[in-house]
């Protein structure tokens, strides 16, 4: 990168300095002590002048150094379900190899919400921050600014430089819990299909309880080793399958589509097979981690018919 | 670390305690209390009572509010008490990070208090301990704040950040103190409130007032005086002061009040070589009402930044309020050493007055004393001698002595101070026609071998004659015994003291902008070509150029050393593991091999490079680039890096050396 370079996106980052409460108060203290100085010729005055025009030198220089060898990146969480909160992180580092970075506080402007704070930033190694995404909407969301402030090193001043770290999450649609009555699938056929998966009473596998699952399925035993409730799997029990339809042209479409995600992800996690009928598209009923991906993608990305 | 903030913290609370000590008996009264109650309550275990904080908190806010209008108690003095307050409040219920902040602001309210008050060297003491300690202290109650709001590890500023805070706040302190220019605005009421009576306020001196000077020890003046060679010379001195011709029997009073304007030179640029046979004068002059320029006979020059009047009898007074006051002045010994060059003062009656009710024996002892001696010369010198072996010297007035008059002390007790010695001097020779003044001034002093310097305490206050022996010529009479004033030596250690003292005086208390102009153009003239050199020529070297080139060097050393400002020393270092050092290791293979990539390439960039110019034997040096961004990058290190580092590292080593082209 050349200077040119360098300087044009320097000054494309904006720094704001906003004193705190005490900061406040030194420039008061500051503003007198420069006019009893300036009055009297007191040298002593100036003595304290120049000690507090020192610390404000210091403070302004230390913080700029301090935002300016900052790096961050997101780390985003894995599912993003709107109007819910999801532990994601912030990757920070410092470009420069002396002093670490100290009292770094990343919060985001545009969207997400999620704001952190890190104590010190070693100067050659990375920190991961967990943040709280929260977004207001499905679908493609777009991460843009992000304000990294610090009040190192005295506390006076609150430096503020807004980066531009522009990224896209997809978000989906809110999780509404949904049951058969009040499903958005009422609208629609939820088809059951009772299966057998093989001999009965061979045991499959466990699986981590949830909300909906009969407490007579939680194997005790395997819960209290593993730290959680799990339901016990066996061969010869029926899996259910369904497929959950949406009508597109609903009038609340919104809701279809949250009481849908809601259904979807209760019945996966279940161990059901889940399809989906999302207007003209079309999904057979399967399970696993790429098909629940699919599926709430499907849901994130839905709209209605022209 | 949180200690070490807090330690800071407490230090500069006490530090602001003792300051405020220093500057009178209620400010000492007010800080020892303070002091007991924050010792007690750092030292106390039990949980304070916030309603009792409550309560006392309100008395003390009405107290704050009445006490001027009601009780009369000055201003100062009510904040002086609300501050101590305040300083034990937080002491006993501050607990976070922001209480140690206030307390330190209040620390530094104490010493502003105390360095507007009083200028003495502890002042600047306790401000240098501020600028030392104050950035530590906010840097790690910062630090702590950061911990408890973001609740993660511990991490510590450091002794080399403590260090590299502290001199940089020193260091820009110092290049703000000397660089910042001097303003006196005075918009608001003047500043000099350490104005202090010298004796020599008024135009006249009552015969006997002089004792009353000489029993203090008061520090009235500094001087330097020097050769031009620029050799300091240790004296004694007579620094003429006032000179008064008119004599009523008990008050010395000058007839000439006419004055003009002498005109004196704001600096003395760049120390200019003196003409030969002058001598350079030095003086730091303490605040007083009315101040005398106190030089010795005979001035050719003034270098000072304020106006000067100066009278017919060769006397120079200050024309501004009384402060502080630094000047430079040549003068001319071989001139003479009376320092009256008015013509009219050799005409008519001048100097001849004698009181309407003298004492007939004063004429007749002065008739017998001259006797038949032709010349003032020989006049003079008979008198003079009578006096100094006949009379004794007594500068505390015994018992009925005090307030004597000049028949007393010629005919009855014969025992007085300088002051009684020159009076009768110069009656006896206005008696016999020799025109005579009385001059008061300073005599002697003590000489600081380290500084090189001249203290002139109030206790050198003298008097002496200056008449006019031959027509047109006046010369200074002392008429004082030999040992009545003993100028003296101090010991070591006094004058290390003493010119610690001077300089802070010179370089901190007096530092203005005269000298910041001198300074300036000092430096502006060694860049100059020599021919812009001004009139008479800049001494050698860049003297007074010292404190601006400090005040340069300060702020360039503070920009310069930012490496070492700051850091927390418990950052962990960065371990290199098994994959980068692999990767260096390969890396390091290839460039032996001939095979040396850009230095700015990233690894796996410098590994592409060179596999697109060898081609398939480069490839494990792709690899050890990927698994070297897998651990640095990556969430974790690679799942047998270790190994497959190892075997890459093995396979490199079939790397080809690099075709050199035949030149």
């Amino acid at each position: 990168m050349t200077w040119r370079e360098r300087w044009a996106l320097q000054s494309r980052q904006r720094v704001r300095v906003r004193p705190t409460r005490e900061g406040w108060w030194f420039l008061l203290l500051l503003g007198g002590v420069t006019l009893g100085a300036f009055n009297t010729g007191n040298n002593l005055l100036y003595l304290c002048l120049s000690a507090l025009l020192s610390l404000l030198v210091i403070q302004n220089v230390l913080a700029e150094w301090n935002l300016r060898a900052a790096r961050l990146r997101r780390r985003l969480p894995p599912e993003l379900f709107s109007f819910e909160q999801a532990e994601g992180a912030y990757v920070l580092w410092s470009v420069r190899p002396g002093p670490a970075l100290v009292g770094i506080r990343v919060e985001e402007l545009d969207e997400g919400g999620a704001q952190a704070e890190v104590s010190v930033v070693p100067p050659t190694g990375e920190v991961e921050v967990p943040a709280a995404f929260t977004f207001g909407g499905r679908g493609w969301q777009r991460l843009g600014r992000v304000r990294v402030s610090s009040t190192w090193p005295f506390g006076l001043f609150s430096r503020d430089r807004h980066l531009e770290l522009r990224e896209e999450a997809l978000v989906f649609p809110a999780r509404r819990p949904g049951g058969a009555q009040a499903s958005g699938a009422e609208r629609g056929v939820e088809v059951e299909t009772p299966r057998r998966r093989g001999g009965a009473g061979e045991l499959l596998g466990a699986r981590p309880y949830v909300e909906g699952d009969p407490l007579r399925g939680v194997h005790w035993p395997t819960s209290a080793r593993v730290g959680r409730p799990m339901v016990i799997e066996r061969a010869g029990e029926e899996t259910r399958s369904r497929v959950v339809r949406v009508d597109l042209g609903a009038p609340q479409l919104e809701d279809e589509l949250s009481r849908a995600c809601g259904q979807i992800v209760t019945a996966l996690s279940r161990g059901e097979r889940v399809g989906l009928e999302l207007g003209e598209e079309r999904v057979s009923p399967q399970q696993g981690g790429a098909h629940r991906r699919r599926l709430l993608t499907a849901l994130a990305l839905a709209e209605r018919p022209r | 670390m949180s200690r070490l903030g807090a330690r800071f913290t407490r230090v500069l609370v006490v530090v602001g305690l003792l300051a405020l000590a220093s500057v009178d008996d209620q400010g000492a009264v007010l800080a020892a209390v303070g002091l007991v109650g924050v010792a007690l309550s750092w030292l106390a275990t039990h949980p304070h009572r916030p309603r009792v904080w409550a309560v006392a908190t309100a008395l003390v806010a009405m107290f704050t509010a009445l006490a001027p209008s009601l009780m009369l108690v000055p201003w100062g003095s009510v904040g002086v008490a609300l501050l101590v307050y305040l300083q034990l409040h937080r002491a006993r219920t501050g607990s976070g990070p922001s209480d140690d902040r206030v307390a330190l602001v209040l620390a530094l309210l104490m010493l502003l208090y105390a360095g507007a008050s009083r200028r003495s060297p502890a002042v600047g003491l306790a401000l240098l301990t501020f600028v030392l300690l104050a950035p530590g202290a906010l840097a790690t109650l910062e630090l702590r704040a950061t911990e408890l709001r973001a609740g993660d590890a511990d991490a510590a500023l450091g002794r080399r950040g403590i260090l590299g805070l502290a001199g940089a706040s020193t260091l820009l302190t110092a290049a703000f103190f000397l660089l910042l220019p001097r303003i006196d605005a005075e918009l608001l009421a003047s500043g000099q409130g350490d104005a202090e009576m010298s004796g020599f306020e008024g135009a006249d001196v009552n015969l006997g007032d002089l004792a009353g000077l000489q029993g203090s020890e008061e520090l009235i003046l500094r001087v330097r005086v020097s050769d031009a060679n620029d050799e300091p010379l240790y004296g004694p001195f007579y620094l003429r002061g006032l000179a008064l011709d008119w004599f009523d029997g008990v008050r010395w009073a000058s007839s000439r009040t006419a004055t003009q304007r002498e005109i004196v030179e704001p600096y003395e640029l760049g120390r200019r070589r003196l003409p030969p046979g002058a001598l350079r004068q030095e003086v730091h002059l303490e605040p007083t009402v009315s101040a005398p320029l106190f030089a010795t006979p005979t001035v050719t020059r003034v270098f000072t930044d304020e106006r000067v009047q100066v009278d017919e009898l060769g006397g120079r007074r200050f024309d501004d309020a009384p402060r502080r006051r630094r000047y430079t002045v040549w003068v001319d010994p071989s001139l003479g050493d009376g320092a009256i060059q008015s013509a009219s003062a050799s005409q008519g009656r001048f100097a001849l007055q004698l009181p309407s009710e003298l004492d007939p024996r004063v004429r007749a002892l002065a008739l017998q004393l001259v006797g038949d001696a032709a010349t003032p010369e020989e006049k003079a010198r008979r008198i003079t001698r009578h006096l100094q072996d006949t009379y004794a010297y007594r500068d505390i007035p015994a018992e009925g002595e005090a307030g004597q008059g000049l028949s007393a002390f010629l005919f009855d007790t014969r025992r007085g101070h300088c002051e009684y010695f020159a009076t009768a001097l110069a009656v006896l020779l206005r008696a016999v026609d020799v025109r005579a003044v009385v001059v008061i001034g300073f005599y002697g002093g003590e000489w600081n071998d380290v500084g090189g310097h001249i203290n002139v305490r109030r206790s050198d206050a003298h008097a002496w004659v200056e008449a006019e022996l031959s027509p047109g010529r006046w010369t200074l009479l002392d008429a004082t015994p030999a040992g009545g004033m003993n100028p003296g030596d101090q010991g070591l250690l006094s004058a290390l003291s003493d010119t610690a003292t001077a300089w802070w005086s010179r370089w901190v208390l007096d530092y203005d902008l005269t000298t910041q102009i001198e300074g300036g153009r000092a430096l502006a003239n060694a860049f100059a070509p020599s021919g812009d050199a001004a009139p008479g020529g800049p001494a050698p070297g860049l003297a007074s150029a010292t404190p601006i080139l400090v005040g340069l060097g300060a702020l360039v050393l503070a920009v310069g050393a930012r490496g070492a400002l700051y850091g927390p020393s418990k950052a962990p270092r960065r371990v290199i593991g098994p994959e980068e050092r692999a990767w260096r290791e390969g890396l390091t293979l290839a460039q032996r091999r001939g095979h040396d990539p850009p230095a700015a390439l990233p690894p796996v960039e410098a590994a592409e490079w060179i596999v697109a110019r060898v081609g398939e034997p480069a490839r494990p040096l792709l690899t050890l680039a990927w698994l070297h961004h897998e651990a640095r990058y990556g969430p974790g290190p690679p799942p047998d890096g270790a190994s497959r580092a190892k075997a890459a590292l093995r396979a490199l080593r079939l790397l080809p050396r690099a075709v050199r082209p035949i030149s």
